[in-house]
């Protein structure tokens, strides 16, 4: 990306709040990502049915009647090592770079599967109430840690973003000031009485896209209605300098799971190893 | 089963700033953490030759005769649930909430192997011994603001003798913080500060363990027995001393390794990587 690209993404997060760039990632590094998003959720799953314990990264909605489907995984990074050094690609970097003036540092990484299990894994607490998020600002949550309203977040497009899908809905604007929320079954969000649809904009994008978003705007996503997932690698950067002037420690949101959950996944290990445990989970065929 | 501390436990501790605590763990348990032990070194070592870069848990040391020997291992809870369960174990977790009159609330944990090995691996080393230089360990943690009244217990994997790089501590040292000064080995209390040739060695049988204060100024000799002195060690500070985030001392490791730890796993299960080492036996 040229530096008068990146200065011209910044400027529009700086307008709208957010910015896409399609084709971010090529087909190759697409299908790297499904490949590591299938491991981790077969991971995390077999490791929940090896300890008879649903894992505290793992996200899971009752779809319906007998239906699940996998809201999320968070976080992913020690994970992956594939998905560790695109947090520092600087397609997503750059542009950050340049809307933040700084140097921008990982706070957080998710995976958003949307993911329909096409058979429901009986043994795993079902533990959040719908796949979709209702309108809101990141910083609703980010603030509990102190982080600046300076963080930006980047989602790369694991597979095509459609309405039918659950993609998100983005109001340009919004990003100037923020809007205290309530709270809703479904998560923290804008009051109703603040929201008007006509005012916002559905994002539809191929696989490969990349979505920078700053920490204000608002945005929502709705349920996937196909049968198929809808992946979005989401990573939230904040600016150095506010490490010091926040007082913010580092990964603060996620290392208590990433190290309440990391043993667990060892013993997983350990079980397979000694033939004790035989993997009774298998990602579906996309 | 949890033993109370008696009064004279507690005196103890309060006059000389250590306190052995024998037979906590049994030969069951023992025979477990050892297995355990062997499995981090092995996934740390297989992991860092399959992703061909040193990991940054693992410290090696190689002496002048070129033996390379494991010094330590840091962090681990989050490789072992065992490792993970035992840091919350009454058995010494009840003696320190006792001493330090508040619920305990763990900082950090690292296993120091001090174990030879009698094949080389073609990994970085960083030092030349496994001995560590004379002083308290709060001269680390205070950096980060952690309280002096921390305790820190050493669980003993193996006998702790005298010919096998024991710690030695100099009794009462732990009333006041010496001051330290920088050194390739890391902070140490300098000569002019404490006799060098005082303290005495806390031996002390497989099963034991040792709870010292923070301030407690110690060090260990190398271990050239040939034989691994396995030392589980964990910090505990009173919850009402401390607000940070208890892990901050470690949690950059465990995220920066734990994303290569993954890849190996990932090369182990498609096939594209076949360990190489194995813990050396030492039953």
């Amino acid at each position: 990306m040229s530096k008068s690209t990146a200065v011209d993404h910044a400027a529009e997060i700086e307008r709208k709040g957010y910015t896409v760039i399609e084709d971010a990632f090529d087909e190759e590094e697409i299908d790297a990502m499904r490949t590591a998003a299938n491991r981790i959720l077969e991971l995390v799953v077999n490791s929940s049915l090896a300890n008879d314990r649903t894992s505290g990264r793992l996200a899971l909605v009752e779809d319906g009647p007998g239906d699940q489907l996998v809201k999320k995984v968070q976080p992913v990074n020690d994970l992956s090592l594939t998905f560790t050094e695109f947090s520092r690609d600087e397609r997503l970097i750059e542009p950050m770079r340049e809307f933040m003036d700084d140097e921008p540092r990982l706070m957080e990484e998710k995976l958003n599967y949307k993911q329909p299990l096409p058979e429901p894994v009986e043994e795993l607490d079902t533990n959040r109430p719908t796949e979709a998020w209702p309108p809101h600002s990141d910083w609703a949550y980010f603030r509990a840690q102190d982080y600046p309203q300076t963080v930006v977040s980047s989602a790369i497009a694991v597979d095509d973003l459609t309405a039918a899908n659950g993609t998100m809905r983005f109001w340009p604007g919004t990003n100037d000031e923020y809007v205290e929320h309530e709270r809703f079954d479904n998560g923290l969000g804008v009051p109703a009485e603040h929201v008007d649809h006509d005012d916002s904009e559905l994002l539809e994008a191929p696989a490969g896209s990349l979505i920078l978003f700053d920490s204000l705007v608002w945005h929502e996503s709705s349920a996937n209605d196909t049968d198929d997932p809808r992946r979005l690698m989401i990573y939230s950067h904040f600016p150095a300098s506010a490490a010091q002037e926040h007082g913010i420690v580092e990964d603060e949101r996620n290392a208590p799971t990433r190290r309440n959950e990391s043993p667990h996944e060892w013993r997983y290990q350990e079980l397979k190893d000694r033939g004790e445990f035989d993997d009774r989970f298998e990602v579906p065929e996309v | 089963m949890t033993v109370p501390l008696t009064d004279e436990e507690i005196q103890a501790f309060h006059d000389r700033g250590y306190l052995v605590l024998r037979n906590v763990f049994d030969d069951d348990e023992l025979e477990t953490l050892r297995t355990e032990a062997d499995r981090i070194l092995e996934l740390l070592v297989n992991s860092s030759l399959a992703n061909d870069r040193t990991s940054g848990r693992l410290v090696l040391a190689e002496d002048e005769s070129g033996t390379q020997h494991v010094r330590k291992v840091q962090p681990v809870s989050d490789l072992s649930l065992t490792i993970a369960e035992v840091s919350d174990d009454e058995r010494f977790v009840a003696p320190i909430r006792t001493l330090v009159s508040d619920d305990p609330v763990l900082l950090e944990e690292k296993l120091n192997y001090k174990q030879p090995l009698p094949e080389s691996v073609p990994l970085a080393t960083t030092c030349r011994s496994t001995a560590w230089p004379v002083h308290n360990d709060w001269a680390y943690y205070r950096r980060d603001g952690y309280p002096r009244s921390l305790v820190w217990s050493a669980v003993c994997l193996d006998d702790c003798t005298g010919d096998n790089g024991p710690i030695h501590v100099w009794p009462g040292s732990h009333v006041r913080h010496l001051p330290h000064r920088d050194t390739d080995e890391g902070p140490a209390v300098p000569p002019d500060e404490i006799n060098y040739k005082g303290g005495v060695d806390v031996t002390a049988t497989a099963g034991s363990v040792i709870l010292f204060h923070s301030l407690l100024v110690h060090n260990s000799r190398h271990n050239d027995s040939g034989r691994p002195r396995r030392l589980l060690l964990y910090s505990h500070y009173p919850e009402g001393e401390y607000e940070g985030y208890f892990d901050q001392r470690n949690a950059p490791i465990r995220y920066e390794e734990s994303a290569w730890e993954s890849e190996y796993r990932r090369m182990m299960w498609a096939g594209e990587f076949e360990d190489r080492f194995e813990a050396p036996d030492t039953r």
